[in-house]
Protein backbone atom coordinates (compact mmCIF):
# COMPACT_ATOMS: atom_id res chain seq x y z
CA UNK A 1 0.00 0.00 0.00
CA UNK A 2 1.16 3.48 -0.75
CA UNK A 3 2.41 5.56 2.11
CA UNK A 4 0.06 8.25 3.35
CA UNK A 5 0.50 11.65 1.83
CA UNK A 6 2.50 14.32 3.47
CA UNK A 7 3.79 17.75 2.56
CA UNK A 8 7.20 18.31 4.07
CA UNK A 9 7.88 21.44 6.05
CA UNK A 10 10.40 23.99 4.87
CA UNK A 11 13.63 23.30 6.75
CA UNK A 12 14.67 26.20 8.95
CA UNK A 13 17.66 28.07 7.57
CA UNK A 14 16.63 27.85 3.94
CA UNK A 15 15.72 31.52 4.07
CA UNK A 16 19.33 32.44 4.79
CA UNK A 17 20.57 29.97 2.17
CA UNK A 18 18.50 31.80 -0.41
CA UNK A 19 20.22 35.08 0.46
CA UNK A 20 23.74 33.64 0.42
CA UNK A 21 24.84 35.66 -2.62
CA UNK A 22 23.61 38.97 -1.23
CA UNK A 23 25.21 38.13 2.12
CA UNK A 24 28.49 37.49 0.31
CA UNK A 25 28.39 40.80 -1.57
CA UNK A 26 27.30 42.59 1.60
CA UNK A 27 30.25 41.10 3.51
CA UNK A 28 32.63 42.12 0.74
CA UNK A 29 31.19 45.62 0.85
CA UNK A 30 31.65 45.88 4.60
CA UNK A 31 35.30 44.78 4.25
CA UNK A 32 35.83 47.31 1.47
CA UNK A 33 34.30 50.10 3.55
CA UNK A 34 36.50 49.15 6.53
CA UNK A 35 39.55 49.19 4.25
CA UNK A 36 38.74 52.67 2.90
CA UNK A 37 38.03 53.96 6.42
CA UNK A 38 41.49 52.74 7.41
CA UNK A 39 43.42 54.10 4.42
CA UNK A 40 41.34 57.08 3.23
CA UNK A 41 40.60 59.49 6.10
CA UNK A 42 38.09 61.53 4.13
CA UNK A 43 36.08 58.48 3.04
CA UNK A 44 33.60 58.51 5.91
CA UNK A 45 32.68 62.19 5.69
CA UNK A 46 29.19 63.52 5.05
CA UNK A 47 30.33 65.30 1.90
CA UNK A 48 31.93 62.19 0.45
CA UNK A 49 28.95 60.02 1.33
CA UNK A 50 26.58 62.51 -0.32
CA UNK A 51 28.72 62.70 -3.46
CA UNK A 52 29.05 58.92 -3.54
CA UNK A 53 25.30 58.39 -3.33
CA UNK A 54 24.57 61.13 -5.86
CA UNK A 55 27.09 59.79 -8.37
CA UNK A 56 25.84 56.26 -7.82
CA UNK A 57 22.20 57.15 -8.41
CA UNK A 58 22.28 57.11 -12.22
CA UNK A 59 24.19 53.83 -12.26
CA UNK A 60 21.70 52.30 -9.84
CA UNK A 61 18.63 53.52 -11.74
CA UNK A 62 19.89 52.05 -15.02
CA UNK A 63 20.96 48.86 -13.21
CA UNK A 64 17.36 48.33 -12.07
CA UNK A 65 16.31 48.15 -15.72
CA UNK A 66 19.31 46.04 -16.65
CA UNK A 67 18.32 43.56 -13.93
CA UNK A 68 14.91 43.15 -15.58
CA UNK A 69 16.64 42.42 -18.89
CA UNK A 70 19.30 40.08 -17.49
CA UNK A 71 16.71 38.10 -15.51
CA UNK A 72 15.17 37.03 -18.82
CA UNK A 73 18.58 35.86 -20.05
CA UNK A 74 19.13 38.92 -22.29
CA UNK A 75 21.47 41.91 -22.06
CA UNK A 76 21.41 45.57 -23.12
CA UNK A 77 24.83 47.01 -23.94
CA UNK A 78 23.43 50.25 -25.34
CA UNK A 79 22.36 51.88 -22.05
CA UNK A 80 25.46 54.07 -21.77
CA UNK A 81 24.93 55.46 -25.27
CA UNK A 82 21.23 56.02 -24.50
CA UNK A 83 22.21 58.08 -21.46
CA UNK A 84 24.53 60.21 -23.59
CA UNK A 85 21.98 60.59 -26.37
CA UNK A 86 19.36 61.67 -23.82
CA UNK A 87 21.56 64.50 -22.54
CA UNK A 88 22.23 65.63 -26.12
CA UNK A 89 18.60 65.44 -27.24
CA UNK A 90 17.18 67.26 -24.22
CA UNK A 91 19.82 69.97 -24.65
CA UNK A 92 19.35 70.33 -28.41
CA UNK A 93 15.56 70.35 -28.17
CA UNK A 94 15.51 73.03 -25.47
CA UNK A 95 18.55 75.15 -26.41
CA UNK A 96 18.62 74.98 -30.20
CA UNK A 97 15.01 74.14 -31.07
CA UNK A 98 13.59 76.26 -28.24
CA UNK A 99 11.04 73.67 -27.18
CA UNK A 100 9.58 73.88 -23.67
CA UNK A 101 11.37 71.57 -21.22
CA UNK A 102 8.35 69.28 -20.59
CA UNK A 103 7.97 68.72 -24.34
CA UNK A 104 11.66 67.93 -24.69
CA UNK A 105 11.51 65.51 -21.75
CA UNK A 106 8.43 63.80 -23.23
CA UNK A 107 10.21 63.54 -26.59
CA UNK A 108 13.35 61.90 -25.17
CA UNK A 109 11.20 59.53 -23.13
CA UNK A 110 9.32 58.58 -26.30
CA UNK A 111 12.71 58.10 -27.96
CA UNK A 112 13.71 55.71 -25.18
CA UNK A 113 10.51 53.72 -25.64
CA UNK A 114 11.17 53.50 -29.39
CA UNK A 115 14.76 52.29 -28.88
CA UNK A 116 13.49 49.65 -26.44
CA UNK A 117 10.79 48.55 -28.89
CA UNK A 118 13.32 48.43 -31.72
CA UNK A 119 15.68 46.22 -29.72
CA UNK A 120 12.93 44.00 -28.38
CA UNK A 121 11.22 43.51 -31.73
CA UNK A 122 14.48 42.64 -33.48
CA UNK A 123 15.10 40.12 -30.71
CA UNK A 124 11.71 38.41 -30.85
CA UNK A 125 10.85 38.67 -34.55
CA UNK A 126 14.21 37.83 -36.12
CA UNK A 127 15.63 36.07 -33.11
CA UNK A 128 18.82 38.16 -33.24
CA UNK A 129 20.77 37.84 -29.96
CA UNK A 130 20.27 40.95 -27.83
CA UNK A 131 24.03 41.07 -27.30
CA UNK A 132 24.52 41.75 -31.02
CA UNK A 133 21.61 44.19 -31.41
CA UNK A 134 22.61 46.32 -28.44
CA UNK A 135 26.31 46.18 -29.33
CA UNK A 136 25.30 47.71 -32.67
CA UNK A 137 23.09 50.25 -30.92
CA UNK A 138 25.90 51.16 -28.53
CA UNK A 139 27.81 52.49 -31.52
CA UNK A 140 24.84 53.75 -33.53
CA UNK A 141 23.27 55.78 -30.69
CA UNK A 142 26.62 57.35 -29.89
CA UNK A 143 26.94 58.25 -33.57
CA UNK A 144 23.47 59.83 -33.50
CA UNK A 145 24.42 61.80 -30.38
CA UNK A 146 27.63 63.11 -32.01
CA UNK A 147 25.77 63.96 -35.22
CA UNK A 148 22.91 65.79 -33.49
CA UNK A 149 25.25 67.74 -31.21
CA UNK A 150 27.87 68.35 -33.95
CA UNK A 151 30.33 66.83 -31.50
CA UNK A 152 30.19 69.78 -29.12
CA UNK A 153 28.66 70.40 -25.70
CA UNK A 154 25.19 71.92 -25.94
CA UNK A 155 24.26 74.23 -23.03
CA UNK A 156 22.82 75.80 -20.98
CA UNK A 157 19.66 73.78 -20.42
CA UNK A 158 16.70 75.77 -19.01
CA UNK A 159 16.60 76.08 -15.22
CA UNK A 160 13.68 73.70 -14.76
CA UNK A 161 15.93 70.63 -15.02
CA UNK A 162 18.50 71.76 -12.42
CA UNK A 163 16.55 70.81 -9.26
CA UNK A 164 16.47 67.23 -10.50
CA UNK A 165 20.13 67.08 -9.45
CA UNK A 166 20.63 69.99 -7.06
CA UNK A 167 17.38 69.70 -5.12
CA UNK A 168 17.00 67.91 -1.82
CA UNK A 169 14.34 66.70 0.56
CA UNK A 170 15.03 66.44 4.30
CA UNK A 171 18.70 66.83 3.50
CA UNK A 172 18.84 63.97 1.03
CA UNK A 173 19.60 64.95 -2.61
CA UNK A 174 16.81 64.46 -5.16
CA UNK A 175 18.76 61.92 -7.29
CA UNK A 176 19.16 59.75 -4.20
CA UNK A 177 15.40 59.89 -3.61
CA UNK A 178 14.77 58.99 -7.25
CA UNK A 179 17.23 56.10 -6.90
CA UNK A 180 15.54 54.84 -3.72
CA UNK A 181 12.09 55.05 -5.29
CA UNK A 182 13.25 53.28 -8.48
CA UNK A 183 14.90 50.44 -6.56
CA UNK A 184 11.88 50.06 -4.25
CA UNK A 185 9.48 50.04 -7.20
CA UNK A 186 11.65 47.55 -9.06
CA UNK A 187 11.80 45.26 -6.02
CA UNK A 188 8.04 45.42 -5.62
CA UNK A 189 7.43 44.63 -9.28
CA UNK A 190 9.86 41.71 -9.38
CA UNK A 191 8.79 40.21 -6.10
CA UNK A 192 5.08 40.91 -5.91
CA UNK A 193 3.58 41.18 -9.37
CA UNK A 194 2.67 38.55 -11.95
CA UNK A 195 4.80 40.48 -14.44
CA UNK A 196 7.86 40.20 -12.21
CA UNK A 197 7.35 36.51 -11.49
CA UNK A 198 6.90 35.87 -15.22
CA UNK A 199 10.28 37.52 -15.89
CA UNK A 200 11.88 34.97 -13.57
CA UNK A 201 9.91 32.17 -15.23
CA UNK A 202 10.99 33.37 -18.67
CA UNK A 203 14.63 33.31 -17.59
CA UNK A 204 14.14 29.82 -16.17
CA UNK A 205 12.25 28.12 -18.99
CA UNK A 206 10.91 30.16 -21.90
CA UNK A 207 9.29 27.14 -23.54
CA UNK A 208 7.30 26.32 -20.38
CA UNK A 209 6.10 29.93 -20.26
CA UNK A 210 4.93 29.70 -23.86
CA UNK A 211 3.08 26.46 -23.17
CA UNK A 212 1.28 27.97 -20.22
CA UNK A 213 -0.03 30.91 -22.16
CA UNK A 214 2.46 33.60 -21.08
CA UNK A 215 3.16 36.10 -23.84
CA UNK A 216 6.90 35.53 -24.00
CA UNK A 217 7.51 38.02 -26.82
CA UNK A 218 5.68 40.86 -25.07
CA UNK A 219 7.60 40.16 -21.86
CA UNK A 220 10.97 40.27 -23.62
CA UNK A 221 10.16 43.48 -25.47
CA UNK A 222 8.87 45.12 -22.27
CA UNK A 223 12.17 44.63 -20.45
CA UNK A 224 14.08 46.46 -23.20
CA UNK A 225 11.55 49.31 -23.01
CA UNK A 226 11.93 49.46 -19.21
CA UNK A 227 15.74 49.62 -19.31
CA UNK A 228 15.72 52.30 -22.03
CA UNK A 229 13.19 54.43 -20.12
CA UNK A 230 15.38 54.20 -17.03
CA UNK A 231 18.44 55.07 -19.14
CA UNK A 232 16.53 58.18 -20.28
CA UNK A 233 15.83 59.03 -16.63
CA UNK A 234 19.55 58.60 -15.91
CA UNK A 235 20.40 60.83 -18.86
CA UNK A 236 18.04 63.52 -17.60
CA UNK A 237 19.78 63.42 -14.21
CA UNK A 238 23.20 63.84 -15.85
CA UNK A 239 21.85 66.66 -18.03
CA UNK A 240 20.56 68.32 -14.86
CA UNK A 241 23.91 67.87 -13.12
CA UNK A 242 26.03 69.21 -16.00
CA UNK A 243 23.44 71.70 -17.28
CA UNK A 244 24.37 70.52 -20.75
CA UNK A 245 24.27 67.69 -23.23
CA UNK A 246 27.34 65.91 -24.55
CA UNK A 247 27.68 62.75 -26.63
CA UNK A 248 30.53 61.44 -24.49
CA UNK A 249 28.40 61.30 -21.33
CA UNK A 250 27.61 57.74 -20.30
CA UNK A 251 30.46 56.26 -22.32
CA UNK A 252 31.46 52.90 -20.84
CA UNK A 253 28.65 53.11 -18.32
CA UNK A 254 27.17 49.81 -19.56
CA UNK A 255 30.18 47.98 -18.12
CA UNK A 256 29.64 49.55 -14.68
CA UNK A 257 25.95 48.66 -14.80
CA UNK A 258 26.54 45.07 -15.89
CA UNK A 259 29.34 44.76 -13.32
CA UNK A 260 26.97 45.82 -10.53
CA UNK A 261 24.23 43.47 -11.72
CA UNK A 262 26.57 40.48 -12.01
CA UNK A 263 28.45 41.20 -8.79
CA UNK A 264 25.05 41.39 -7.08
CA UNK A 265 24.34 37.78 -8.04
CA UNK A 266 22.00 38.18 -10.99
CA UNK A 267 22.83 35.32 -13.32
CA UNK A 268 23.74 36.30 -16.88
CA UNK A 269 22.02 33.08 -17.90
CA UNK A 270 18.70 34.40 -16.59
CA UNK A 271 16.19 33.34 -13.97
CA UNK A 272 18.10 34.01 -10.76
CA UNK A 273 19.05 37.07 -8.77
CA UNK A 274 17.39 39.91 -6.92
CA UNK A 275 17.37 43.68 -7.06
CA UNK A 276 18.70 43.76 -3.51
CA UNK A 277 21.79 42.03 -4.89
CA UNK A 278 22.03 44.48 -7.78
CA UNK A 279 21.82 47.39 -5.31
CA UNK A 280 24.64 45.88 -3.26
CA UNK A 281 26.65 45.18 -6.41
CA UNK A 282 26.34 48.78 -7.64
CA UNK A 283 27.21 50.02 -4.16
CA UNK A 284 30.28 47.75 -4.17
CA UNK A 285 31.48 49.00 -7.58
CA UNK A 286 30.82 52.64 -6.60
CA UNK A 287 32.57 52.35 -3.22
CA UNK A 288 35.51 50.64 -4.94
CA UNK A 289 35.85 53.52 -7.42
CA UNK A 290 35.30 56.18 -4.77
CA UNK A 291 37.93 54.75 -2.43
CA UNK A 292 40.52 54.32 -5.17
CA UNK A 293 39.98 57.94 -6.21
CA UNK A 294 40.34 59.13 -2.61
CA UNK A 295 43.66 57.39 -2.12
CA UNK A 296 44.90 58.83 -5.39
CA UNK A 297 45.02 55.67 -7.46
CA UNK A 298 44.81 56.21 -11.21
CA UNK A 299 41.41 55.73 -12.86
CA UNK A 300 43.14 53.18 -15.11
CA UNK A 301 43.70 50.99 -12.06
CA UNK A 302 40.00 51.26 -11.30
CA UNK A 303 39.26 49.91 -14.78
CA UNK A 304 41.57 46.95 -14.11
CA UNK A 305 39.92 46.28 -10.72
CA UNK A 306 36.45 46.61 -12.19
CA UNK A 307 37.23 44.19 -15.00
CA UNK A 308 38.67 41.62 -12.59
CA UNK A 309 35.64 41.96 -10.30
CA UNK A 310 33.29 41.31 -13.25
CA UNK A 311 35.26 38.27 -14.41
CA UNK A 312 35.32 36.96 -10.83
CA UNK A 313 31.58 37.51 -10.43
CA UNK A 314 30.72 35.75 -13.71
CA UNK A 315 33.02 32.87 -12.81
CA UNK A 316 31.32 32.58 -9.42
CA UNK A 317 27.90 32.73 -11.06
CA UNK A 318 28.86 29.88 -13.39
CA UNK A 319 30.32 27.79 -10.59
CA UNK A 320 27.14 28.21 -8.54
CA UNK A 321 25.28 26.62 -11.45
CA UNK A 322 27.61 23.66 -11.36
CA UNK A 323 29.67 25.03 -14.22
CA UNK A 324 26.92 24.15 -16.66
CA UNK A 325 26.22 27.72 -17.56
CA UNK A 326 29.44 28.09 -19.52
CA UNK A 327 28.58 25.34 -21.97
CA UNK A 328 31.00 22.71 -23.20
CA UNK A 329 34.68 23.46 -23.36
CA UNK A 330 35.96 23.36 -26.92
CA UNK B 1 -22.03 8.50 -24.81
CA UNK B 2 -20.51 11.63 -26.32
CA UNK B 3 -16.75 11.46 -26.39
CA UNK B 4 -14.92 14.00 -24.22
CA UNK B 5 -12.42 14.57 -27.01
CA UNK B 6 -12.27 13.08 -30.49
CA UNK B 7 -10.35 13.52 -33.70
CA UNK B 8 -11.47 12.73 -37.22
CA UNK B 9 -9.04 12.27 -40.08
CA UNK B 10 -6.26 14.16 -38.29
CA UNK B 11 -3.36 14.87 -40.64
CA UNK B 12 -0.05 16.56 -39.99
CA UNK B 13 2.66 17.24 -42.54
CA UNK B 14 6.07 18.78 -41.89
CA UNK B 15 7.17 19.47 -45.46
CA UNK B 16 7.75 16.07 -47.02
CA UNK B 17 7.25 14.24 -43.70
CA UNK B 18 3.74 12.86 -43.19
CA UNK B 19 3.65 12.71 -39.38
CA UNK B 20 -0.06 11.93 -38.91
CA UNK B 21 -2.18 10.11 -41.47
CA UNK B 22 -5.92 10.46 -40.95
CA UNK B 23 -6.04 9.53 -37.25
CA UNK B 24 -9.53 8.88 -35.85
CA UNK B 25 -9.50 8.80 -32.08
CA UNK B 26 -11.78 9.32 -29.12
CA UNK B 27 -11.53 9.35 -25.35
CA UNK B 28 -14.49 9.29 -22.97
CA UNK B 29 -14.86 11.00 -19.58
CA UNK B 30 -12.92 9.19 -16.85
CA UNK B 31 -11.25 6.82 -19.30
CA UNK B 32 -7.53 6.01 -19.31
CA UNK B 33 -6.36 5.43 -22.86
CA UNK B 34 -2.78 4.50 -23.64
CA UNK B 35 -1.16 5.67 -26.85
CA UNK B 36 1.74 3.46 -27.88
CA UNK B 37 4.00 3.28 -30.89
CA UNK B 38 7.59 3.13 -31.98
CA UNK B 39 9.85 6.16 -32.17
CA UNK B 40 8.62 8.35 -35.01
CA UNK B 41 5.16 6.78 -35.00
CA UNK B 42 3.56 10.21 -34.47
CA UNK B 43 2.70 10.03 -30.75
CA UNK B 44 4.29 13.34 -29.79
CA UNK B 45 2.86 15.07 -32.86
CA UNK B 46 -0.58 13.77 -31.94
CA UNK B 47 -0.22 15.07 -28.38
CA UNK B 48 0.96 18.47 -29.63
CA UNK B 49 -2.05 18.66 -31.95
CA UNK B 50 -4.45 17.80 -29.11
CA UNK B 51 -2.84 20.32 -26.77
CA UNK B 52 -3.00 23.06 -29.42
CA UNK B 53 0.75 23.55 -29.71
CA UNK B 54 0.65 22.71 -33.44
CA UNK B 55 -2.16 23.14 -35.93
CA UNK B 56 -3.02 19.96 -37.86
CA UNK B 57 -2.91 20.32 -41.64
CA UNK B 58 -6.25 18.51 -42.00
CA UNK B 59 -8.93 16.83 -39.90
CA UNK B 60 -11.13 17.85 -37.01
CA UNK B 61 -10.72 17.97 -33.25
CA UNK B 62 -14.00 17.88 -31.34
CA UNK B 63 -14.72 18.38 -27.66
CA UNK B 64 -18.02 17.14 -26.22
CA UNK B 65 -19.11 16.45 -29.79
CA UNK B 66 -18.51 20.02 -30.98
CA UNK B 67 -15.68 20.82 -33.42
CA UNK B 68 -13.02 23.06 -31.93
CA UNK B 69 -12.00 25.93 -34.20
CA UNK B 70 -8.50 27.45 -33.98
CA UNK B 71 -7.21 25.03 -31.38
CA UNK B 72 -4.44 26.64 -29.30
CA UNK B 73 -2.85 26.04 -25.86
CA UNK B 74 -5.26 28.64 -24.48
CA UNK B 75 -8.37 27.01 -25.96
CA UNK B 76 -7.13 23.60 -24.82
CA UNK B 77 -6.82 24.97 -21.31
CA UNK B 78 -10.29 26.51 -21.52
CA UNK B 79 -11.65 23.12 -22.57
CA UNK B 80 -10.07 21.53 -19.50
CA UNK B 81 -7.18 19.83 -21.32
CA UNK B 82 -3.76 19.89 -19.65
CA UNK B 83 -0.55 18.37 -20.97
CA UNK B 84 2.36 17.05 -18.96
CA UNK B 85 5.22 16.96 -21.43
CA UNK B 86 8.13 14.57 -21.31
CA UNK B 87 10.41 17.45 -20.26
CA UNK B 88 7.75 18.39 -17.66
CA UNK B 89 7.80 22.08 -18.60
CA UNK B 90 8.88 23.22 -15.14
CA UNK B 91 10.92 26.29 -14.28
CA UNK B 92 13.69 25.01 -12.02
CA UNK B 93 14.34 28.47 -10.61
CA UNK B 94 10.77 28.83 -9.30
CA UNK B 95 9.05 27.21 -6.37
CA UNK B 96 6.64 24.30 -6.54
CA UNK B 97 3.67 26.64 -5.99
CA UNK B 98 4.86 29.12 -8.61
CA UNK B 99 5.24 26.33 -11.15
CA UNK B 100 1.82 24.92 -10.48
CA UNK B 101 0.26 28.38 -10.85
CA UNK B 102 2.46 29.50 -13.76
CA UNK B 103 0.39 31.82 -15.94
CA UNK B 104 -2.60 31.63 -13.58
CA UNK B 105 -1.32 33.28 -10.42
CA UNK B 106 -4.10 34.60 -8.18
CA UNK B 107 -3.76 38.26 -7.28
CA UNK B 108 -4.76 40.59 -4.47
CA UNK B 109 -5.40 44.32 -4.61
CA UNK B 110 -6.43 46.67 -7.35
CA UNK B 111 -5.00 48.20 -10.52
CA UNK B 112 -1.23 48.74 -10.46
CA UNK B 113 -1.11 47.64 -6.83
CA UNK B 114 -2.30 44.16 -7.68
CA UNK B 115 0.11 41.58 -6.30
CA UNK B 116 0.47 37.83 -6.38
CA UNK B 117 -1.47 36.13 -3.58
CA UNK B 118 1.31 33.86 -2.33
CA UNK B 119 -0.55 32.79 0.78
CA UNK B 120 -3.47 31.47 -1.24
CA UNK B 121 -1.12 29.76 -3.69
CA UNK B 122 0.79 28.03 -0.90
CA UNK B 123 -2.38 26.95 0.89
CA UNK B 124 -4.09 25.57 -2.21
CA UNK B 125 -0.97 23.82 -3.44
CA UNK B 126 -0.34 22.29 -0.01
CA UNK B 127 -3.90 21.00 -0.03
CA UNK B 128 -3.61 19.59 -3.55
CA UNK B 129 -0.23 18.01 -2.89
CA UNK B 130 -1.34 16.74 0.48
CA UNK B 131 -4.02 14.65 -1.22
CA UNK B 132 -1.47 12.76 -3.28
CA UNK B 133 -0.36 9.23 -2.51
CA UNK B 134 3.31 10.16 -2.53
CA UNK B 135 5.49 12.32 -0.31
CA UNK B 136 5.87 15.65 -1.98
CA UNK B 137 8.00 18.71 -1.31
CA UNK B 138 6.68 21.88 0.36
CA UNK B 139 5.07 24.50 -1.91
CA UNK B 140 7.94 26.92 -1.35
CA UNK B 141 10.69 24.46 -2.32
CA UNK B 142 12.60 25.27 -5.49
CA UNK B 143 12.00 22.72 -8.25
CA UNK B 144 15.78 22.54 -8.82
CA UNK B 145 16.03 20.78 -5.44
CA UNK B 146 13.57 18.00 -6.34
CA UNK B 147 14.12 14.47 -7.60
CA UNK B 148 12.75 13.29 -10.95
CA UNK B 149 9.75 11.61 -9.34
CA UNK B 150 8.95 14.66 -7.25
CA UNK B 151 9.09 16.82 -10.35
CA UNK B 152 6.65 14.51 -12.08
CA UNK B 153 4.38 14.77 -9.04
CA UNK B 154 4.53 18.56 -9.28
CA UNK B 155 3.76 18.52 -13.01
CA UNK B 156 0.83 16.17 -12.51
CA UNK B 157 -0.40 18.13 -9.49
CA UNK B 158 -0.77 21.12 -11.76
CA UNK B 159 -3.50 19.19 -13.60
CA UNK B 160 -5.01 18.05 -10.34
CA UNK B 161 -5.27 21.50 -8.81
CA UNK B 162 -6.98 22.89 -11.88
CA UNK B 163 -9.47 20.01 -12.02
CA UNK B 164 -8.65 19.13 -15.60
CA UNK B 165 -11.11 16.98 -17.54
CA UNK B 166 -8.44 15.46 -19.76
CA UNK B 167 -4.76 15.07 -18.98
CA UNK B 168 -2.24 14.19 -21.67
CA UNK B 169 0.76 12.47 -20.09
CA UNK B 170 3.74 12.23 -22.43
CA UNK B 171 6.15 9.51 -21.28
CA UNK B 172 5.70 10.24 -17.57
CA UNK B 173 8.06 7.50 -16.41
CA UNK B 174 10.81 7.96 -18.99
CA UNK B 175 14.24 8.32 -17.34
CA UNK B 176 12.87 7.36 -13.90
CA UNK B 177 13.94 4.48 -11.70
CA UNK B 178 11.56 1.69 -10.65
CA UNK B 179 10.70 3.28 -7.31
CA UNK B 180 10.11 6.72 -8.78
CA UNK B 181 8.02 5.22 -11.60
CA UNK B 182 5.80 3.58 -8.99
CA UNK B 183 5.31 6.96 -7.35
CA UNK B 184 4.24 8.40 -10.68
CA UNK B 185 1.83 5.50 -11.17
CA UNK B 186 0.34 6.29 -7.76
CA UNK B 187 -0.02 9.94 -8.77
CA UNK B 188 -1.78 8.92 -11.98
CA UNK B 189 -4.13 6.89 -9.79
CA UNK B 190 -4.87 10.02 -7.74
CA UNK B 191 -5.60 11.94 -10.91
CA UNK B 192 -7.95 9.24 -12.08
CA UNK B 193 -9.63 9.23 -8.71
CA UNK B 194 -10.55 12.85 -9.36
CA UNK B 195 -12.47 11.71 -12.43
CA UNK B 196 -10.08 13.04 -15.06
CA UNK B 197 -9.72 11.23 -18.37
CA UNK B 198 -6.08 10.40 -19.14
CA UNK B 199 -4.24 9.87 -22.40
CA UNK B 200 -1.03 8.10 -21.44
CA UNK B 201 1.80 8.02 -23.96
CA UNK B 202 4.39 5.46 -22.98
CA UNK B 203 6.92 2.92 -24.17
CA UNK B 204 6.46 0.99 -20.92
CA UNK B 205 4.12 -1.73 -22.18
CA UNK B 206 3.71 -3.56 -18.80
CA UNK B 207 2.68 -0.26 -17.16
CA UNK B 208 0.31 0.49 -20.02
CA UNK B 209 -1.27 -2.96 -19.71
CA UNK B 210 -1.68 -2.42 -15.96
CA UNK B 211 -3.23 1.04 -16.10
CA UNK B 212 -5.07 1.54 -19.37
CA UNK B 213 -8.70 0.77 -20.18
CA UNK B 214 -7.93 0.95 -23.89
CA UNK B 215 -4.79 0.89 -25.98
CA UNK B 216 -4.38 2.80 -29.23
CA UNK B 217 -1.41 1.86 -31.40
CA UNK B 218 0.12 4.33 -33.84
CA UNK B 219 2.41 3.16 -36.60
CA UNK B 220 4.00 5.42 -39.22
CA UNK B 221 1.54 8.18 -38.35
CA UNK B 222 -1.59 6.06 -38.79
CA UNK B 223 -3.78 4.30 -36.26
CA UNK B 224 -2.84 0.62 -36.38
CA UNK B 225 -5.16 -0.62 -33.63
CA UNK B 226 -7.62 0.48 -30.96
CA UNK B 227 -8.40 -2.31 -28.53
CA UNK B 228 -9.36 -2.86 -24.88
CA UNK B 229 -6.44 -3.75 -22.63
CA UNK B 230 -8.27 -6.84 -21.38
CA UNK B 231 -7.57 -9.91 -23.43
CA UNK B 232 -4.43 -8.68 -25.18
CA UNK B 233 -0.91 -9.68 -24.35
CA UNK B 234 2.29 -7.67 -24.31
CA UNK B 235 3.35 -9.73 -27.32
CA UNK B 236 0.24 -8.64 -29.24
CA UNK B 237 0.95 -4.99 -28.50
CA UNK B 238 4.61 -5.24 -29.49
CA UNK B 239 3.60 -7.00 -32.69
CA UNK B 240 1.16 -4.20 -33.50
CA UNK B 241 3.77 -1.54 -32.75
CA UNK B 242 6.41 -3.14 -34.95
CA UNK B 243 4.03 -4.34 -37.64
CA UNK B 244 5.14 -7.94 -37.13
CA UNK B 245 1.54 -9.22 -37.34
CA UNK B 246 1.07 -7.62 -40.75
CA UNK B 247 4.37 -8.96 -42.02
CA UNK B 248 3.53 -12.41 -40.68
CA UNK B 249 0.13 -12.43 -42.44
CA UNK B 250 1.66 -11.05 -45.62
Amino acid sequence: MTAPASVALTPPGRFMTGWRTEAGVGSGLVLLVLLWIAVAPNFLTLTNMTVLLQQMSVLMIVAVGQTFVVLTGEIDLSVGSSVGLTTVLVAVLTVRAGLPLPVAVAAVLAGGVLIGLFTGLLRVIWNIPSFIITLGLLSALQGVAFTVSDGVTVSPIPDGLGPLWDGSLIGIPTPVWIMICTVAAGMWVLRQTRYGRHLYALGGNAEACRRYGINVHALRVSTFVVVQCLAVLGGLLYAAQLDSGNATIGRGMELNVIAGVVVGGVSLFGGTGRLAGTALGILFISVLGNGLTLIGVSSYVFLICQGLVVIGAVLWSGLRQGGTGFGRRT
Amino acid sequence: MTALLSTTGLEMRYGAVHALRGVDFEINPGELVALVGDNGAGKSTFVKALSGVIQPTAGTISCDGRPVAAHSPATARDLGIETVYQDLGLCENLTVAENIYLGREPTLGWGPWRRVDRRRMAAEVAEALGGLSVNVPPPDAKVAQLSGGQRQAVAISRCRLWRRRLVLLDEPTAALGVQESERVVATIGDLRGDGAAILLISHDIPMVMRLADRIVVLRKGAKAADLPSDGVTEHDIVALITGAEEKHHA
